[in-house]
Protein backbone atom coordinates (compact mmCIF):
# COMPACT_ATOMS: atom_id res chain seq x y z
CA UNK A 1 0.00 0.00 0.00
CA UNK A 2 2.75 2.65 1.29
CA UNK A 3 4.90 1.60 -1.92
CA UNK A 4 2.03 1.83 -4.41
CA UNK A 5 1.05 5.42 -2.90
CA UNK A 6 4.77 6.88 -3.05
CA UNK A 7 4.78 5.28 -6.54
CA UNK A 8 1.71 7.02 -7.83
CA UNK A 9 2.89 10.21 -6.26
CA UNK A 10 5.87 10.28 -7.56
CA UNK A 11 4.47 9.82 -10.83
CA UNK A 12 2.50 12.55 -10.46
CA UNK A 13 5.04 14.99 -9.43
CA UNK A 14 7.70 14.06 -11.60
CA UNK A 15 5.93 12.72 -14.74
CA UNK A 16 3.03 14.75 -14.51
CA UNK A 17 0.70 11.14 -14.51
CA UNK A 18 -2.23 12.39 -11.67
CA UNK A 19 -5.29 10.21 -12.50
CA UNK A 20 -3.92 7.44 -11.02
CA UNK A 21 -2.87 9.49 -7.92
CA UNK A 22 -5.71 11.72 -7.21
CA UNK A 23 -8.32 9.48 -6.22
CA UNK A 24 -5.82 9.03 -3.02
CA UNK A 25 -6.12 12.48 -1.76
CA UNK A 26 -9.13 13.21 1.15
CA UNK A 27 -11.83 15.29 -0.57
CA UNK A 28 -12.79 17.89 1.54
CA UNK A 29 -11.35 21.51 2.75
CA UNK A 30 -11.20 25.01 1.09
CA UNK A 31 -9.16 23.12 -2.21
CA UNK A 32 -9.54 20.01 -3.99
CA UNK A 33 -6.91 17.29 -4.38
CA UNK A 34 -6.24 18.74 -8.05
CA UNK A 35 -4.95 21.91 -6.13
CA UNK A 36 -3.39 19.81 -3.41
CA UNK A 37 -1.06 18.03 -5.85
CA UNK A 38 -0.36 20.68 -7.81
CA UNK A 39 1.31 22.55 -4.97
CA UNK A 40 3.81 19.22 -5.07
CA UNK A 41 4.01 19.64 -8.50
CA UNK A 42 4.44 23.06 -9.10
CA UNK A 43 7.08 23.07 -5.94
CA UNK A 44 9.42 19.94 -8.06
CA UNK A 45 9.85 21.70 -11.14
CA UNK A 46 10.40 25.56 -9.73
CA UNK A 47 12.86 24.05 -7.15
CA UNK A 48 14.97 22.71 -10.06
CA UNK A 49 14.45 25.21 -12.80
CA UNK A 50 15.86 27.26 -9.66
CA UNK A 51 18.89 25.01 -8.93
CA UNK A 52 19.98 25.15 -12.84
CA UNK A 53 19.42 28.88 -13.30
CA UNK A 54 22.24 28.80 -9.86
CA UNK A 55 24.20 26.56 -11.61
CA UNK A 56 24.44 27.86 -15.23
CA UNK A 57 23.68 31.67 -14.94
CA UNK A 58 26.02 32.70 -17.85
CA UNK A 59 24.44 29.47 -20.27
CA UNK A 60 21.22 31.48 -19.54
CA UNK A 61 22.23 34.69 -20.05
CA UNK A 62 23.92 33.14 -23.81
CA UNK A 63 20.70 31.67 -24.99
CA UNK A 64 17.96 34.07 -23.37
CA UNK A 65 15.35 33.52 -21.36
CA UNK A 66 12.66 31.04 -23.49
CA UNK A 67 15.25 28.73 -24.72
CA UNK A 68 16.93 28.16 -21.24
CA UNK A 69 13.35 27.28 -19.97
CA UNK A 70 13.28 24.83 -22.51
CA UNK A 71 16.15 23.32 -22.00
CA UNK A 72 15.21 23.33 -18.09
CA UNK A 73 12.38 21.26 -18.69
CA UNK A 74 13.30 18.75 -21.12
CA UNK A 75 16.55 18.04 -18.65
CA UNK A 76 14.31 18.04 -15.94
CA UNK A 77 12.61 15.69 -17.89
CA UNK A 78 15.39 13.61 -19.24
CA UNK A 79 18.00 13.32 -16.08
CA UNK A 80 15.03 13.59 -13.24
CA UNK A 81 17.50 13.80 -9.88
CA UNK A 82 19.02 11.14 -8.64
CA UNK A 83 21.32 12.57 -5.58
CA UNK A 84 20.22 13.33 -2.40
CA UNK A 85 21.88 16.46 -2.78
CA UNK A 86 20.80 19.42 -5.18
CA UNK A 87 24.46 20.05 -5.75
CA UNK A 88 24.78 17.76 -8.05
CA UNK A 89 20.97 17.91 -9.81
CA UNK A 90 22.79 19.73 -13.29
CA UNK A 91 25.78 17.49 -13.64
CA UNK A 92 24.76 15.85 -16.86
CA UNK A 93 23.90 19.18 -18.34
CA UNK A 94 26.98 19.06 -20.78
CA UNK A 95 26.11 15.49 -22.07
CA UNK A 96 22.35 16.25 -22.07
CA UNK A 97 23.29 19.71 -24.42
CA UNK A 98 25.40 17.66 -26.59
CA UNK A 99 22.77 14.55 -27.19
CA UNK A 100 19.62 16.51 -27.59
CA UNK A 101 17.91 17.04 -30.86
CA UNK A 102 16.87 20.38 -29.81
CA UNK A 103 20.16 21.34 -28.52
CA UNK A 104 23.25 20.05 -29.88
CA UNK A 105 23.77 22.57 -32.47
CA UNK A 106 24.86 25.32 -29.66
CA UNK A 107 28.03 24.63 -29.43
CA UNK A 108 29.19 27.77 -27.41
CA UNK A 109 26.13 26.94 -25.01
CA UNK A 110 27.98 23.28 -24.82
CA UNK A 111 31.13 24.44 -23.83
CA UNK A 112 29.60 26.80 -21.38
CA UNK A 113 27.33 24.42 -19.60
CA UNK A 114 30.77 21.89 -19.16
CA UNK A 115 33.05 25.59 -18.07
CA UNK A 116 30.07 26.48 -15.51
CA UNK A 117 29.84 22.64 -13.85
CA UNK A 118 33.35 22.38 -13.66
CA UNK A 119 33.52 25.54 -11.40
CA UNK A 120 31.23 23.56 -9.37
CA UNK A 121 33.64 20.98 -9.37
CA UNK A 122 36.80 23.24 -8.45
CA UNK A 123 34.99 24.98 -5.68
CA UNK A 124 33.94 21.73 -4.11
CA UNK A 125 37.08 19.51 -4.70
CA UNK A 126 39.84 18.74 -2.02
CA UNK A 127 41.89 21.18 -0.72
CA UNK A 128 45.86 20.86 -0.74
CA UNK A 129 48.46 23.03 0.17
CA UNK A 130 50.68 23.67 -3.07
CA UNK A 131 54.31 23.40 -2.68
CA UNK A 132 56.75 26.06 -2.09
CA UNK A 133 59.86 26.72 -4.21
CA UNK A 134 61.80 26.15 -1.59
CA UNK A 135 60.88 22.55 -2.05
CA UNK A 136 61.49 22.48 -5.42
CA UNK A 137 65.12 24.06 -4.70
CA UNK A 138 66.32 21.26 -2.54
CA UNK A 139 65.88 18.71 -5.28
CA UNK A 140 68.97 16.94 -6.03
CA UNK A 141 70.31 16.91 -9.41
CA UNK A 142 69.93 13.27 -10.16
CA UNK A 143 66.43 13.27 -8.60
CA UNK A 144 65.05 15.01 -11.10
CA UNK A 145 65.24 12.32 -13.80
CA UNK A 146 62.31 10.24 -11.53
CA UNK A 147 61.16 13.44 -10.39
CA UNK A 148 56.93 13.90 -11.01
CA UNK A 149 54.24 16.28 -10.15
CA UNK A 150 51.12 16.19 -8.23
CA UNK A 151 48.70 18.78 -9.55
CA UNK A 152 45.84 19.93 -7.26
CA UNK A 153 42.69 18.08 -7.13
CA UNK A 154 40.60 20.40 -8.60
CA UNK A 155 43.03 20.97 -11.44
CA UNK A 156 40.88 20.80 -14.90
CA UNK A 157 41.91 21.26 -18.54
CA UNK A 158 39.83 22.23 -21.40
CA UNK A 159 39.90 22.12 -25.03
CA UNK A 160 37.83 25.27 -26.29
CA UNK A 161 36.76 26.48 -29.81
CA UNK A 162 34.91 29.37 -28.78
CA UNK A 163 35.78 32.37 -26.37
CA UNK A 164 33.87 30.41 -23.77
CA UNK A 165 36.38 32.09 -20.46
CA UNK A 166 35.81 35.42 -22.24
CA UNK A 167 32.43 35.35 -21.86
CA UNK A 168 32.21 33.44 -18.54
CA UNK A 169 34.40 36.02 -17.27
CA UNK A 170 32.38 39.24 -18.93
CA UNK A 171 29.38 38.11 -17.79
CA UNK A 172 30.27 36.85 -13.95
CA UNK A 173 31.89 40.41 -13.54
CA UNK A 174 28.56 41.98 -15.01
CA UNK A 175 30.74 43.76 -17.27
CA UNK A 176 29.20 46.71 -19.36
CA UNK A 177 30.72 45.24 -22.72
CA UNK A 178 30.01 41.15 -23.04
CA UNK A 179 32.05 39.93 -25.73
CA UNK A 180 29.42 38.06 -28.34
CA UNK A 181 29.93 34.40 -29.26
CA UNK A 182 33.22 34.00 -31.57
CA UNK A 183 34.98 30.79 -32.96
CA UNK A 184 38.57 30.67 -32.64
CA UNK A 185 40.31 29.86 -36.00
CA UNK A 186 42.15 27.08 -34.09
CA UNK A 187 41.30 25.72 -30.86
CA UNK A 188 42.38 27.00 -27.42
CA UNK A 189 43.25 25.55 -24.12
CA UNK A 190 41.61 26.62 -20.45
CA UNK A 191 42.84 25.82 -17.44
CA UNK A 192 40.74 26.00 -13.83
CA UNK A 193 41.65 25.25 -10.37
CA UNK A 194 41.56 26.33 -6.95
CA UNK A 195 44.73 27.31 -4.61
CA UNK A 196 44.02 28.13 -0.37
CA UNK A 197 40.01 28.50 -1.37
CA UNK A 198 40.06 30.77 -4.38
CA UNK A 199 39.25 29.52 -8.09
CA UNK A 200 41.40 30.81 -10.88
CA UNK A 201 40.77 30.02 -14.24
CA UNK A 202 43.08 30.68 -17.67
CA UNK A 203 43.99 30.26 -21.12
CA UNK A 204 47.40 28.33 -22.03
CA UNK A 205 49.35 27.71 -25.10
CA UNK A 206 49.87 24.32 -26.71
CA UNK A 207 53.15 23.42 -25.35
CA UNK A 208 51.75 24.67 -21.81
CA UNK A 209 48.73 22.32 -22.05
CA UNK A 210 50.59 19.34 -23.70
CA UNK A 211 53.23 19.40 -20.40
CA UNK A 212 50.53 20.03 -18.11
CA UNK A 213 48.90 16.99 -19.88
CA UNK A 214 51.90 14.71 -18.84
CA UNK A 215 52.20 16.24 -15.65
CA UNK A 216 48.49 15.04 -14.53
CA UNK A 217 49.17 11.89 -15.80
CA UNK A 218 52.18 10.98 -14.10
CA UNK A 219 54.56 11.53 -16.30
CA UNK A 220 58.23 12.28 -15.00
CA UNK A 221 60.12 15.68 -15.68
CA UNK A 222 62.50 14.06 -18.48
CA UNK A 223 58.96 13.35 -20.39
CA UNK A 224 58.08 16.64 -20.07
CA UNK A 225 60.83 18.09 -21.19
CA UNK A 226 60.58 15.88 -24.29
CA UNK A 227 56.77 16.97 -25.12
CA UNK A 228 58.50 20.64 -24.96
CA UNK A 229 61.29 19.97 -27.31
CA UNK A 230 58.30 19.79 -30.42
CA UNK A 231 57.89 23.32 -29.87
CA UNK A 232 61.33 24.86 -28.49
CA UNK A 233 63.75 22.04 -29.44
CA UNK A 234 67.00 22.96 -27.38
CA UNK A 235 65.08 25.56 -25.20
CA UNK A 236 62.62 22.99 -24.34
CA UNK A 237 64.63 22.20 -21.12
CA UNK A 238 64.10 26.11 -20.08
CA UNK A 239 60.97 26.44 -21.42
CA UNK A 240 60.30 23.31 -18.79
CA UNK A 241 61.86 25.52 -16.28
CA UNK A 242 59.87 28.06 -16.70
CA UNK A 243 56.50 26.85 -16.50
CA UNK A 244 57.44 24.62 -13.49
CA UNK A 245 57.95 28.08 -11.66
CA UNK A 246 55.07 30.01 -13.25
CA UNK A 247 52.76 26.13 -12.09
CA UNK A 248 54.53 26.97 -8.63
CA UNK A 249 53.80 30.64 -8.81
CA UNK A 250 49.77 29.56 -8.87
CA UNK A 251 49.65 26.81 -6.62
CA UNK A 252 49.52 24.37 -9.25
CA UNK A 253 51.65 21.56 -7.65
CA UNK A 254 50.47 20.15 -4.04
CA UNK A 255 53.35 17.36 -4.03
CA UNK A 256 56.12 16.03 -5.36
CA UNK A 257 57.41 13.23 -5.67
CA UNK A 258 60.83 11.28 -6.41
CA UNK A 259 63.89 9.06 -6.34
CA UNK A 260 65.63 9.53 -3.12
CA UNK A 261 69.04 8.91 -4.46
CA UNK B 1 18.89 4.77 23.79
CA UNK B 2 16.03 5.97 26.85
CA UNK B 3 16.01 9.05 27.41
CA UNK B 4 14.15 11.11 30.55
CA UNK B 5 13.41 14.87 31.20
CA UNK B 6 16.80 15.50 32.92
CA UNK B 7 18.67 14.20 29.56
CA UNK B 8 17.34 16.58 27.67
CA UNK B 9 20.06 19.35 26.82
CA UNK B 10 19.14 23.31 26.45
CA UNK B 11 20.97 24.34 24.12
CA UNK B 12 19.32 28.33 24.14
CA UNK B 13 18.50 30.25 21.03
CA UNK B 14 19.91 29.52 17.61
CA UNK B 15 19.75 30.16 14.09
CA UNK B 16 19.91 28.14 11.23
CA UNK B 17 23.45 29.05 9.36
CA UNK B 18 23.37 30.60 6.01
CA UNK B 19 26.39 31.82 3.86
CA UNK B 20 25.04 35.32 3.93
CA UNK B 21 25.97 35.78 6.89
CA UNK B 22 29.55 34.09 7.58
CA UNK B 23 31.46 37.40 7.08
CA UNK B 24 28.81 38.81 9.89
CA UNK B 25 29.63 35.89 11.92
CA UNK B 26 33.31 36.18 12.14
CA UNK B 27 33.57 39.73 12.69
CA UNK B 28 30.65 40.36 15.19
CA UNK B 29 30.43 36.46 16.76
CA UNK B 30 26.57 37.75 17.55
CA UNK B 31 24.98 37.04 20.48
CA UNK B 32 23.51 34.04 18.98
CA UNK B 33 23.62 30.73 21.21
CA UNK B 34 24.27 27.88 18.28
CA UNK B 35 23.81 27.33 14.58
CA UNK B 36 21.99 24.21 13.02
CA UNK B 37 23.35 23.41 9.46
CA UNK B 38 21.96 21.46 6.59
CA UNK B 39 23.50 18.85 6.32
CA UNK B 40 23.50 17.90 2.70
CA UNK B 41 25.10 21.60 2.02
CA UNK B 42 28.46 20.46 3.55
CA UNK B 43 28.67 16.97 2.39
CA UNK B 44 31.33 18.21 -0.17
CA UNK B 45 35.35 17.07 -0.23
CA UNK B 46 36.33 20.33 -0.04
CA UNK B 47 36.02 23.79 -0.54
CA UNK B 48 34.85 27.66 1.24
CA UNK B 49 32.06 25.93 3.36
CA UNK B 50 34.09 23.61 5.09
CA UNK B 51 36.43 25.97 5.61
CA UNK B 52 33.88 28.25 7.32
CA UNK B 53 32.28 25.35 9.08
CA UNK B 54 35.35 24.55 10.70
CA UNK B 55 36.29 28.08 12.02
CA UNK B 56 32.15 28.48 13.31
CA UNK B 57 32.52 24.96 14.65
CA UNK B 58 34.80 26.92 16.96
CA UNK B 59 32.47 29.57 18.11
CA UNK B 60 29.57 28.29 18.57
CA UNK B 61 27.89 24.89 19.47
CA UNK B 62 26.12 23.26 16.00
CA UNK B 63 23.26 20.53 15.35
CA UNK B 64 23.42 18.58 11.87
CA UNK B 65 19.73 18.75 9.95
CA UNK B 66 19.42 17.02 6.97
CA UNK B 67 16.68 17.15 3.87
CA UNK B 68 17.57 13.87 2.14
CA UNK B 69 17.45 10.80 4.97
CA UNK B 70 14.04 9.72 3.34
CA UNK B 71 13.15 7.93 6.47
CA UNK B 72 9.54 7.27 4.82
CA UNK B 73 10.77 6.04 1.94
CA UNK B 74 9.88 2.53 0.03
CA UNK B 75 13.40 2.53 -1.71
CA UNK B 76 16.00 0.36 0.36
CA UNK B 77 18.14 3.22 2.97
CA UNK B 78 20.71 5.11 1.34
CA UNK B 79 23.90 3.39 2.79
CA UNK B 80 26.26 6.21 0.81
CA UNK B 81 24.19 8.96 2.38
CA UNK B 82 24.41 7.74 5.87
CA UNK B 83 27.99 7.16 5.08
CA UNK B 84 28.48 10.89 4.22
CA UNK B 85 26.22 11.48 7.10
CA UNK B 86 28.30 10.22 9.90
CA UNK B 87 31.55 11.13 8.46
CA UNK B 88 30.27 14.99 8.38
CA UNK B 89 28.94 14.14 11.98
CA UNK B 90 32.52 13.10 12.72
CA UNK B 91 33.81 16.95 11.65
CA UNK B 92 31.15 18.78 13.18
CA UNK B 93 30.69 16.92 16.49
CA UNK B 94 27.01 18.21 16.32
CA UNK B 95 25.14 18.27 19.61
CA UNK B 96 22.19 16.10 17.99
CA UNK B 97 21.32 15.08 13.91
CA UNK B 98 17.44 15.48 12.78
CA UNK B 99 15.88 15.12 9.40
CA UNK B 100 12.15 15.10 8.64
CA UNK B 101 9.34 12.54 9.08
CA UNK B 102 8.63 12.12 5.61
CA UNK B 103 9.88 10.51 2.40
CA UNK B 104 12.11 12.29 -0.74
CA UNK B 105 12.65 9.18 -2.86
CA UNK B 106 11.10 6.68 -4.52
CA UNK B 107 12.53 4.39 -7.29
CA UNK B 108 15.90 6.39 -6.85
CA UNK B 109 14.23 9.75 -8.26
CA UNK B 110 14.87 12.71 -5.34
CA UNK B 111 11.40 14.52 -5.39
CA UNK B 112 13.65 17.05 -3.26
CA UNK B 113 10.47 17.58 -1.11
CA UNK B 114 9.46 16.85 2.32
CA UNK B 115 6.38 14.30 0.67
CA UNK B 116 3.71 13.53 3.34
CA UNK B 117 3.19 9.96 4.69
CA UNK B 118 -0.29 8.36 4.81
CA UNK B 119 -0.60 7.67 9.05
CA UNK B 120 -1.73 4.68 9.28
CA UNK B 121 0.01 1.08 10.93
CA UNK B 122 1.97 -0.24 7.75
CA UNK B 123 3.84 3.15 7.59
CA UNK B 124 3.95 3.16 11.22
CA UNK B 125 5.99 -0.43 11.10
CA UNK B 126 8.08 0.88 8.24
CA UNK B 127 9.22 4.29 9.45
CA UNK B 128 9.83 2.41 13.22
CA UNK B 129 12.15 -0.35 11.79
CA UNK B 130 14.01 2.40 9.74
CA UNK B 131 14.60 4.49 12.69
CA UNK B 132 16.02 1.90 14.31
CA UNK B 133 18.72 0.95 11.65
CA UNK B 134 19.45 5.08 11.37
CA UNK B 135 20.14 5.12 15.04
CA UNK B 136 22.10 1.96 15.24
CA UNK B 137 24.39 2.95 12.03
CA UNK B 138 25.17 6.41 13.85
CA UNK B 139 24.76 5.13 17.45
CA UNK B 140 22.95 7.64 18.72
CA UNK B 141 19.00 9.02 18.82
CA UNK B 142 18.02 11.19 16.21
CA UNK B 143 15.29 14.01 16.10
CA UNK B 144 12.51 13.92 13.44
CA UNK B 145 11.07 17.15 12.47
CA UNK B 146 7.20 17.06 11.40
CA UNK B 147 7.09 18.75 8.09
CA UNK B 148 4.08 20.54 6.50
CA UNK B 149 1.66 19.25 3.79
CA UNK B 150 -0.96 20.04 1.45
CA UNK B 151 -2.80 16.45 1.08
CA UNK B 152 -4.14 13.88 3.35
CA UNK B 153 -4.54 10.36 2.03
CA UNK B 154 -7.80 8.41 2.25
CA UNK B 155 -5.07 5.30 3.15
CA UNK B 156 -4.47 7.69 6.74
CA UNK B 157 -6.74 6.57 9.68
CA UNK B 158 -4.40 7.99 12.59
CA UNK B 159 -4.31 11.60 13.51
CA UNK B 160 -0.69 13.42 12.70
CA UNK B 161 0.07 13.71 16.23
CA UNK B 162 -1.10 10.12 16.98
CA UNK B 163 1.49 8.71 14.42
CA UNK B 164 4.77 10.88 14.92
CA UNK B 165 4.26 10.07 18.91
CA UNK B 166 4.05 6.27 18.15
CA UNK B 167 7.10 6.67 15.87
CA UNK B 168 9.21 8.68 18.93
CA UNK B 169 8.08 5.60 21.36
CA UNK B 170 7.97 2.97 19.44
CA UNK B 171 11.51 3.93 17.49
CA UNK B 172 13.24 5.69 21.02
CA UNK B 173 13.42 8.46 18.81
CA UNK B 174 13.36 12.43 19.43
CA UNK B 175 11.61 15.15 18.22
CA UNK B 176 12.25 18.45 16.32
CA UNK B 177 8.74 20.39 16.49
CA UNK B 178 7.82 22.87 14.25
CA UNK B 179 5.83 25.14 15.69
CA UNK B 180 5.10 27.11 11.99
CA UNK B 181 4.81 23.61 10.60
CA UNK B 182 2.29 22.63 12.97
CA UNK B 183 0.11 26.01 12.42
CA UNK B 184 0.70 25.15 8.42
CA UNK B 185 -0.91 21.67 8.36
CA UNK B 186 -3.34 22.90 11.03
CA UNK B 187 -4.73 25.39 8.59
CA UNK B 188 -4.28 22.86 5.67
CA UNK B 189 -6.45 20.17 7.01
CA UNK B 190 -8.50 22.17 9.20
CA UNK B 191 -7.10 20.48 12.47
CA UNK B 192 -6.60 23.12 15.91
CA UNK B 193 -2.81 23.14 16.11
CA UNK B 194 -3.39 23.27 20.32
CA UNK B 195 -4.25 19.74 20.15
CA UNK B 196 -1.59 18.83 18.44
CA UNK B 197 0.72 20.01 20.72
CA UNK B 198 -1.16 18.99 23.74
CA UNK B 199 -0.89 15.43 22.35
CA UNK B 200 3.12 15.52 21.92
CA UNK B 201 5.33 14.07 24.73
CA UNK B 202 7.45 16.89 26.01
CA UNK B 203 9.98 14.51 26.75
CA UNK B 204 10.72 13.57 23.27
CA UNK B 205 11.50 17.63 21.76
CA UNK B 206 14.40 18.45 21.95
CA UNK B 207 14.38 21.14 19.43
CA UNK B 208 11.92 24.07 17.71
CA UNK B 209 11.57 25.53 14.60
CA UNK B 210 9.79 29.06 14.08
CA UNK B 211 9.62 29.97 11.05
CA UNK B 212 7.00 31.99 8.29
CA UNK B 213 4.77 30.87 5.00
CA UNK B 214 2.56 31.76 2.42
CA UNK B 215 -1.01 32.39 3.24
CA UNK B 216 -2.62 31.96 -0.13
CA UNK B 217 -6.04 32.57 1.49
CA UNK B 218 -7.85 29.03 0.58
CA UNK B 219 -3.89 27.23 1.69
CA UNK B 220 -0.50 27.96 3.18
CA UNK B 221 2.69 27.07 1.87
CA UNK B 222 5.82 26.48 3.99
CA UNK B 223 8.44 28.95 2.46
CA UNK B 224 10.46 30.22 5.47
CA UNK B 225 10.45 33.80 3.47
CA UNK B 226 9.80 36.00 6.35
CA UNK B 227 9.54 37.04 9.85
CA UNK B 228 7.40 34.48 12.10
CA UNK B 229 3.89 36.02 12.54
CA UNK B 230 2.04 36.82 15.59
CA UNK B 231 0.01 33.53 15.72
CA UNK B 232 2.95 31.50 15.29
CA UNK B 233 4.74 33.07 18.13
CA UNK B 234 1.38 32.50 20.23
CA UNK B 235 1.75 28.59 19.09
CA UNK B 236 5.32 29.23 20.70
CA UNK B 237 4.29 30.34 23.72
CA UNK B 238 1.61 27.56 23.98
CA UNK B 239 4.10 24.95 23.82
CA UNK B 240 6.39 26.24 26.01
CA UNK B 241 3.44 26.40 28.32
CA UNK B 242 3.29 22.48 27.99
CA UNK B 243 6.84 21.44 27.21
CA UNK B 244 10.30 22.07 29.04
CA UNK B 245 14.14 22.82 28.25
CA UNK B 246 13.30 23.97 24.52
CA UNK B 247 16.00 24.85 22.23
CA UNK B 248 14.53 26.89 19.86
CA UNK B 249 16.19 28.02 16.39
CA UNK B 250 14.34 30.29 13.72
CA UNK B 251 14.81 28.96 10.42
CA UNK B 252 14.83 31.08 6.86
CA UNK B 253 15.76 29.41 4.13
CA UNK B 254 14.71 32.80 0.99
CA UNK B 255 14.71 36.03 1.11
CA UNK B 256 17.82 36.33 4.23
CA UNK B 257 17.81 39.65 5.70
CA UNK B 258 20.44 41.26 7.53
CA UNK B 259 21.98 39.41 10.77
CA UNK B 260 20.21 41.85 13.22
CA UNK B 261 16.71 41.52 11.97
CA UNK B 262 16.92 37.59 13.06
CA UNK B 263 18.96 38.17 15.95
CA UNK B 264 15.51 40.77 16.96
CA UNK B 265 13.73 37.15 16.32
CA UNK B 266 15.92 35.18 18.25
CA UNK B 267 15.61 37.65 21.28
CA UNK B 268 11.99 37.78 20.88
CA UNK B 269 11.87 34.03 21.12
CA UNK B 270 14.10 34.12 24.22
CA UNK B 271 12.31 36.85 25.84
CA UNK B 272 8.52 34.09 25.49
CA UNK B 273 11.57 31.35 26.54
CA UNK B 274 12.60 33.32 30.22
CA UNK B 275 9.37 33.85 30.76
CA UNK B 276 8.02 30.44 31.02
CA UNK B 277 12.00 29.43 32.47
Amino acid sequence: MLKNIQSKFKDAVISGKEEDFLPEIEEGGKIGPKQRLFIYSHAYKARLIETLEEDFSVLHSLVGDDMFNDICLKYIDDFPSKHPSLRYFGQHMPDFLKNSNDFSNLIPAIEMAEYEWTFNDVFDAVDKNAIKFDDVATIALDAWTTLRFELQPSCHIHNHKWNTAALWSAVTNEEEIVPVPEEFSENIFCLQWKNDLNCFFRTMSNDEAGALMLTRDGKAFPDICECLYEFHEDDATMRAAELLKSWVEEGLIVELDYLKI
Amino acid sequence: MNNNKTDKPFLGYGLGLRTEHYEEIFSSEPPIDWFEIISENFMVKGGRQLYHLDRIKEKYPLVMHGVSLSIGSTDPLNMDYLKDLKELEKRVEPKWISDHLCWTTFGGHNTHDLMPLPYNQETLKHVVERVKIVQDYLGRQILLENASSYVTYKASDMQEWEFIKAIAEEADCLMLLDVNNIYVSGFNHDFNPKTYIDHIPSERVWQIHLADHENNGDFIVDTHDHPVIDEVWALYDYTLSKMDNLTTMIERDDHIPPLPELIKEIDRARKIGNLHA
